[in-house]
């Protein structure tokens, strides 16, 4: 194979010397609305970007225009709320075309309206099997330590995801209730998670669609833990 | 390697450019949601910008074995797909029936346009599809493993189910044959019409070419066409052999006629059309073709018969079509075996 | 197939032992086996989804049909259709094969047949009857039921016959041959409400002059598979890669068979891409080239003697002084030649006063050279009127160079059998006649007419009716001299604005034209030339939009008129300028037959579906139209009509009566039976039969043709002539390239020369060349998307770079091209292949659609050339699209000027200026 992936280097992390992420408030049942007064009492830890190298050789490394994302995390009955919020001066949400239809035979189809537009999206790993004292790989967990994504692009929406390792992502068919949304050069996700106990590992990813950013090229955090 | 490597030879010199086979191509398959844009098959006049414009010159392919990515062509590049007012126009009284948009780049652009040569006009047609590489770039690029080629007759598909749309493929494909449907996020394809294929039947652009120039059939069976006209006569080219990906899609390279006051000399004296042009498309092979191919059209138009000639008349399809139905390659080439 | 198991057992031994996984039926894969580890080059695990594409190949009914847009195609199609939907066609690709050794005519059809399914569903289908609700052209409407349409129209029709004659109400209809029934329907309507029937042949300039001047027909060309058996191939005038598309195989298959291909065209064009030779020759010089090249022939003796001297007027006398033949004594139509064995002058055998009805010699032996004081022989008169043309005047005259020139007349000499293919580029010329003539003589001198691979063979319009017996029945059962006929060139130029001022030998047409009418050599209607036409039904055909003079027609002839019908299945130019457009079934949802000059088949249409909307087949519209007239006249008590001039007393409570035979036609079916059970060429078919495939026709009527069907064989005309000796269908019985009618003499024209092409539309630099072009058939998928995506969306005029330049034009300018007839804007490509001094448009554009102004047949208007309007000169008299003044246009000058479009004009363009760079 002549493919030049050169993201081997990020090997599982030990979870001992993960920051943990403060989740102790309650969540309001407004909850998923970004401007919830829930998020407004509820801590936020700013949590450093770091971006990806280059899936090609002949690839120049991309800018790292985004630094940080913020990150806050709100405990419901049988859920996890999380919040992130990110600077993010281009607003990549491709409001895929839909008003011009156009007839085929008796039916009506949509056009593609562009073929080189990325979207912005953000998504939550975690462990698919809590418990291991090995965190999962970065690059979308491994064989032996599958990852579980909950996924939001500004474009499709939310989707869980399951994979064993980079390429091996899969869609599960299931989606979870999620909002974006975009003020003053930010975006802010909410997204209601599965359950999490107290020390559960999580890692977030955030695409900048006028970077070019999906799958692999994107921004990342390392581990960090619930409290 | 696949067990077996259908391939597709298509003969320059008796394409129309009437674009039959875009159409065949086009109904068949890409009439459906994002994909108005898409031409999994094009005829494009050469030297041109072809489709996507400037598709040849802006990378793709491998370099020292290594991907060379292009950008990814705009929907621009591609062309624009008019719609028009005409429910307006000729039932409500309205204005003149217009494309809905200036006009700027269509994906036949600059038909019949060519190039000048000291005033003197060149060019010919050249239909494009999916080259079904032996060594795809887009496989390559994949990070997912989501193109794949049949190991029954060597097609490559894209998994349409496992494709997210990440469009490495496209960048990486060196012919610009990979194509991003928005609306699905999927990128789409030529299949080599594997559902005719595995019928015994013939993919839609060649069936339906009136210009009969489609050769198909399997490279490795010694009876057939392709295989005769790539491995036997050697009159068939693949196009841009230096980007590494070794197509199986091969073309008997073009003719012009001799420039003004040169009828009698060879095409490759003082030629209308630039050698060199064929070079960049070909590699440096195809003047050895041309001047067999001329020698060969000069031995039929003195009386004599020429063998490879005589193949490419492909008087029916019979001639031109040799390609078992899959469940005979199933039952004989190990296909279904565990 | 023996190679075919071959293949099979060796691949079954290399792959022998190789594992495979199955792939057919793969179940979701387990999670863990999402690894990316397998190599797709080699193995892939999730091939389940391949069905997705599977399921898109399949379909609930196939039907065969075809089209009717008038391209010489007549390719047999089948339509798919899944879930009540027509989705696709596919050529049906099923002609049976001729021979074994010449190319087969499969898979027939092209980019066009290919998506006629986007008219049946379009926005531009016609759904229901429509009343005009706002000014002609202005495409506001309102619904109406088609008993409220037809009784207008109907009752229109009856006030014009009765207060105004029959002949007021006119009908337009082309080409039979591509749907003969539905042609039928209206005709036979016209015949019995006493209708003028408008020819279409001429009026487009499709008919060559040339071909009933010299043979006597109408056209005769070979059927294309016999290109294949050419060893000289010249495409004159014929773009075949974009004009014969389901065709152009043949040509370029014949070329590797041993085939030279010589490509003359001013424009390095789709064809010329694949010659042997290209002479880019400078337009509307054809002739002169051709005259070079007889002269060349002739000089070097390289003319087929016997032949000359058998099947041309070549050997016959003429008497130099009057410039007329000598004929036998008291004879107009016997003539003589000079006898070498018996050193007399003999009467020729064969013409049409011959007793001879043969043209053997026998014993005679002409002698081609006799020149006795003022008598001397076609062929010296020819010699000396070639002599002007020596290869290197011509050379300067077309602007080819000398060598190529040179070589092209040696090997149209010699090789053998050689053919033309002539097309439209030369056929338009105001010249059409001459140019023609000078072609053919080419062909005769040489021998080739009337052999296989050889000929002049000319293809525009599919206007060849092989079943042409039953046809006329069935379309005008009482005889043509029962039908009011009118050559369409004519009578659009009486009735419109038109206005040609150039002077011929010091007269202006309209001299001509009143002298041709007195003369009774062509018919004008109305007789009463006080009246006016009042209705005009069209239906198979856009004459407006088509129509020469298209500015003049719009201001005078069309204004005249007060009622305008058209029934069509999309809303074309004459339909949107009508009062009354009635939805037609499209060309799969009707029954009909097909046939054309280009292969020797039958085949069907076929309803895929029932009449979609509210249409219905024409066949149905005028049997409710003729079903209404009976009714209207009825209620109305209408008295017999006294049709004097055609005695017959009509009594139209009886019209749908007599157009369904008394009930004899129920169906269209019933008509396509009548017409081939009538016709030798079908003779033992039924419609039923074209079900299976294409039909080839079993032989030929010999009052219509003059070849043999033969098996095996491409039918290639003139083999009655050639080979069973019979007469020409001229006046002299043979190929005629001498008539001596006094106009002809008159105007020098009595032997082919060569005249340059007129100034016609002003003293303008540019020739305005509007030829056909392979992105529709006329006006028809001229709107159609699926085209229009894969040009530049709007109507193009090509330009050379230099003049481009020279004009300060750009590519993707719009342009405004003019001349003293009218205008249009535009856009403007830059075409290297373009001829300088020439813009080309390729025809048939709508004028509702892309141009700011006018439309491609603004600075066109129409010219008759005097010689067209004679008759009564032994084989040349009128007959309906057979012999009439030709619409020609190739002669037409313009100028272009960029032009900067106002915001008003780039109003229709919703997003204009909106999209993202």
């Amino acid at each position: 194979m002549k493919r030049s992936l050169a993201l081997l280097f990020f090997a599982a992390a030990l979870s001992a010397e993960m920051p943990s992420i403060p989740s102790t408030a309650a969540a309001p049942d407004d909850a998923l609305d970004p401007a919830s007064t829930g998020w407004k009492t509820a801590r936020a830890v700013s949590l450093a970007l770091h971006r990806t190298p280059p899936l090609y050789a002949t690839d120049a490394p991309a800018a790292r225009e985004i630094d940080s994302v913020q990150v806050q995390l709100l405990r419901g009955a049988s859920a996890v709320f999380v919040r992130l919020e990110w600077a993010d001066p281009t607003r990549d949400e491709v409001s895929l075309p839909g008003q011009e239809k156009t007839w085929v035979t008796e039916k009506l189809v949509t056009p593609s309206e562009a073929t080189d537009r990325f979207s912005d999206s953000v998504a939550v790993m975690i462990p698919a099997e809590p418990g291991a004292d090995v965190y999962p790989s970065l690059q979308m967990g491994d064989r032996d330590r599958p990852v579980r994504i909950y996924f939001v692009s500004a474009t499709r929406g939310a989707a869980v995801m399951e994979a064993t390792g980079r390429g091996t992502t899969h869609r599960t068919g299931e989606r979870f209730p999620a909002r974006l949304g975009y003020a003053a050069g930010k975006w802010a996700a909410t997204m209601q998670l599965q359950n999490l106990p107290a020390g559960a590992p999580l890692s977030f990813a955030v695409w900048n669609g006028s970077q070019q950013d999906r799958d692999g090229r994107k921004y990342f955090t390392v581990w960090y833990t619930t409290e | 390697m696949p067990l077996h490597q259908i391939a597709m030879v298509l003969d320059l010199n008796k394409c129309l450019g009437c674009q039959t086979c875009t159409m065949a191509c086009k109904k068949l398959w890409t009439d459906g949601d994002g994909m108005d844009y898409m031409y999994w098959n094009n005829v494009e006049t050469r030297p041109g910008q072809g489709y996507p414009r400037n598709w040849d010159r802006i990378g793709g392919g491998f370099e020292n074995g290594m991907l060379r990515p292009s950008e990814l062509p705009s929907k621009l590049d591609y062309g624009q797909t008019f719609e028009y007012n005409y429910e307006e126009r000729l039932f409500q009284g309205g204005l003149q029936a217009m494309p809905q948009e200036e006009t700027r780049n269509t994906p036949n652009w600059d038909e019949d346009v060519g190039a000048l040569m000291a005033g003197e006009n060149y060019y010919f047609y050249l239909p494009r599809l999916c080259n079904h590489c032996t060594n795809p770039a887009c496989l390559a690029a994949c990070p997912r493993n989501a193109i794949y080629k049949r190991e029954e007759d060597g097609i490559v598909l894209v998994d349409q189910e496992r494709c997210e749309g990440y469009r490495y493929c496209m960048r990486a494909c060196p012919y610009k044959k990979i194509y991003y449907n928005e609306l699905l996020g999927k990128a789409q394809k030529c299949i080599f019409c594997y559902p005719r294929i595995e019928q015994g039947d013939t993919t839609a652009c060649s069936k339906q070419c009136p210009g009969r120039l489609r050769f198909v059939g399997f490279l490795d069976d010694e009876s057939s066409a392709v295989h005769s006209l790539v491995k036997v006569h050697r009159v068939a080219l693949g196009l841009f052999p230096e980007k590494g990906t070794d197509p199986n899609v091969f073309y008997v390279p073009p003719f012009n006629p001799p420039r003004r006051g040169n009828y009698g000399k060879s095409v490759l004296e003082d030629a209308r059309m630039p050698l060199d042009y064929l070079v960049y498309l070909f590699g440096q092979e195809v003047i050895d073709v041309i001047r067999r191919l001329e020698l060969e059209l000069e031995k039929a138009q003195n009386g004599g018969v020429s063998d490879v000639l005589q193949l490419l008349i492909g008087r029916d399809a019979e001639v031109r079509y040799q390609i078992p139905k899959r469940d005979q390659l199933v039952q004989i080439g190990g296909i279904g075996k565990a | 197939m023996n190679h075919r198991r071959h293949f099979l057992k060796l691949a079954g031994l290399a792959a022998l032992g190789a594992a495979v996984p199955g792939c057919r039926k793969a179940e979701k894969p387990a999670l863990e086996s999402f690894t990316g580890t397998f190599d797709p080059l080699r193995v892939y695990p999730y091939r389940s989804w391949e069905d997705l594409y599977r399921k898109q190949w399949t379909w609930d009914k196939v039907v065969r049909s075809t089209h009717s847009a008038n391209c010489t195609g007549s390719c047999s199609w089948l339509v798919y259709v899944r879930d009540g939907v027509m989705i696709r066609e596919e050529q049906a690709a099923d002609y049976p094969r001729i021979s074994q050794d010449l190319p087969d005519y499969n898979p027939r059809g092209c980019q066009k047949g290919a998506c006629f399914v986007e008219y049946v569903y379009g926005p531009q289908r016609l759904r229901s009857p429509l009343i005009r609700a706002g000014e002609r052209g202005e495409g506001k409407w309102r619904k109406a039921t088609w008993d409220e349409a037809l009784t207008l129209i109907a009752e229109k029709l009856l006030d014009n016959i009765y207060n105004y004659g029959p002949d007021t109400n006119t009908y337009f209809s082309v080409i039979p041959a591509m749907s003969p029934v539905s042609f039928c329907a209206g005709s036979r309507f016209a015949h019995y409400t006493g209708g003028v029937f408008c020819s279409f042949y001429d009026w487009y300039c499709d008919l060559p002059p040339g071909e009933p001047l010299t043979w006597g027909v109408q056209t005769e060309a070979c059927e294309c598979a016999d290109w294949f058996n050419a060893k000289y191939i010249v495409l004159w005038g014929s773009n075949i890669s974009q004009t014969r598309i389901p065709d152009a195989h043949f040509a370029f298959e014949a070329r590797y068979n041993g085939a030279k291909l010589v490509c003359i065209s001013p424009d390095f064009n789709s064809s010329s891409i694949h010659a042997d030779l290209f002479l880019q020759i400078n337009p509307g010089t054809d002739g002169a080239l051709a005259l070079g090249v007889a002269r060349h022939i002739i000089d070097n003796k390289l003319y087929d003697e016997p032949y000359v001297k058998e099947q041309t007027d070549l050997p016959l006398l003429v008497d130099r002084k009057t410039g007329r033949f000598l004929r036998a004594d008291g004879t107009e139509d016997v003539f003589l030649l000079f006898d070498r064995k018996t050193g007399r002058r003999m009467e020729a055998p064969g013409s049409m006063g011959s007793k001879q009805k043969t043209i053997a010699l026998g014993a005679l032996d002409p002698d081609l050279h006799y020149s006795d004081g003022d008598v001397t022989t076609v062929f010296e008169l020819l010699r000396e009127s070639l002599k002007p043309y020596d290869l290197p005047s011509v050379a300067r005259t077309t602007g080819l160079a000398l060598n190529d020139i040179e070589r092209f007349a040696q090997e149209m000499g010699v090789r053998r059998p050689a053919m033309i293919i002539h097309g439209a580029g030369l056929n338009h010329w105001f010249h059409n006649d001459l140019i023609n003539r000078a072609l053919i003589l080419l062909v005769a001198l040489t021998g080739n007419v009337g052999k296989n691979g050889g000929g002049f063979n000319h293809y525009v319009g599919q206007e060849r009716i092989w079943p042409e017996h039953g046809f006329k029945m069935y379309a005008f059962p009482e005889g043509a001299k029962k039908q009011r006929f009118q050559n369409t060139t004519l009578w659009t130029y009486a009735h419109s604005s038109n206005k040609d001022r150039h002077l011929y030998n010091g007269k202006p047409i309209e001299w001509y034209i009143e002298e041709s009418i007195k003369n009774g050599w062509m018919p004008l209607y109305p007789k009463n030339r006080a009246q006016k036409p009042r209705a005009m039904i069209v239906w198979r055909a856009n004459y407006l939009n088509q129509a020469k003079g298209h500015e003049h027609v719009r201001d005078s002839l069309w204004k005249d008129l007060d009622l305008i019908v058209d029934i069509n299945y999309r809303m074309d130019t004459t339909a949107l300028y009508s009062d009354v457009v009635l939805p037609a079934a499209s060309y799969y949802e009707k029954s009909d037959i097909n046939s054309t000059d280009c292969h020797s088949y039958i085949h069907p249409f076929n309803k895929v579906l029932d009449p979609l909307y509210d249409s219905k087949p024409d066949w149905e519209v005028f049997r409710e139209l003729a079903r209404k007239m009976s009714e209207v006249a009825a209620a109305k008590k209408l008295p017999f009509f006294e049709d004097r001039d055609l005695e017959w007393t009509r009594d139209f409570t009886k019209t749908y009566d007599l157009w369904s035979g008394n009930g004899q036609f129920q169906s269209p079916e019933d008509g396509a039976n009548f017409i081939m059970s009538h016709s030798p060429e079908t003779d033992g078919l039924t419609f039923a039969d074209l079900q299976q495939h294409p039909q080839r026709f079993r032989k030929i009527d010999e009052e219509a043709w003059n070849s043999d069907i033969k098996p095996g064989v491409a039918y290639t005309p003139f083999q009655h002539q050639l080979e069973k000796k019979r007469p020409w269908r001229t006046l002299t019985g043979r190929q005629q390239f001498y008539i001596d009618h006094p106009w002809f003499l008159e105007f020098g024209e009595q032997l082919p020369v060569y005249k340059e092409p007129l100034p016609e539309g002003g003293k303008h630099p540019f020739f305005w060349n509007t030829p056909h072009g392979r992105w529709s058939i006329h006006s028809t998928w001229r709107d159609a998307r699926y085209q229009l995506r894969l040009q530049r969306g709007v109507p193009i005029a090509y330009i050379h770079p230099d003049d481009a330049k020279e004009k300060g034009i750009a590519d993707n300018d719009w342009v405004r091209i003019f001349n003293d007839e009218g205008a249009m804007v535009c856009k403007a490509q830059i075409l290297p292949g373009e001829k300088r001094k020439r813009l080309t448009m390729y025809h048939g554009w709508e004028r509702y659609l892309g141009f700011l102004q006018g439309s491609w047949q603004s600075p066109t208007y129409i010219k008759i050339k005097p010689t067209q309007l004679v008759g009564k000169y032994g084989h040349i008299n009128f007959r309906l699209n057979y012999w009439g003044p030709t619409g020609n246009n190739r002669d037409i000058r313009v100028d272009i000027v960029k032009y900067t479009p106002t915001a008003a004009d780039l109003r229709p363009i919703r997003r204009a200026g909106k999209e993202k760079a």
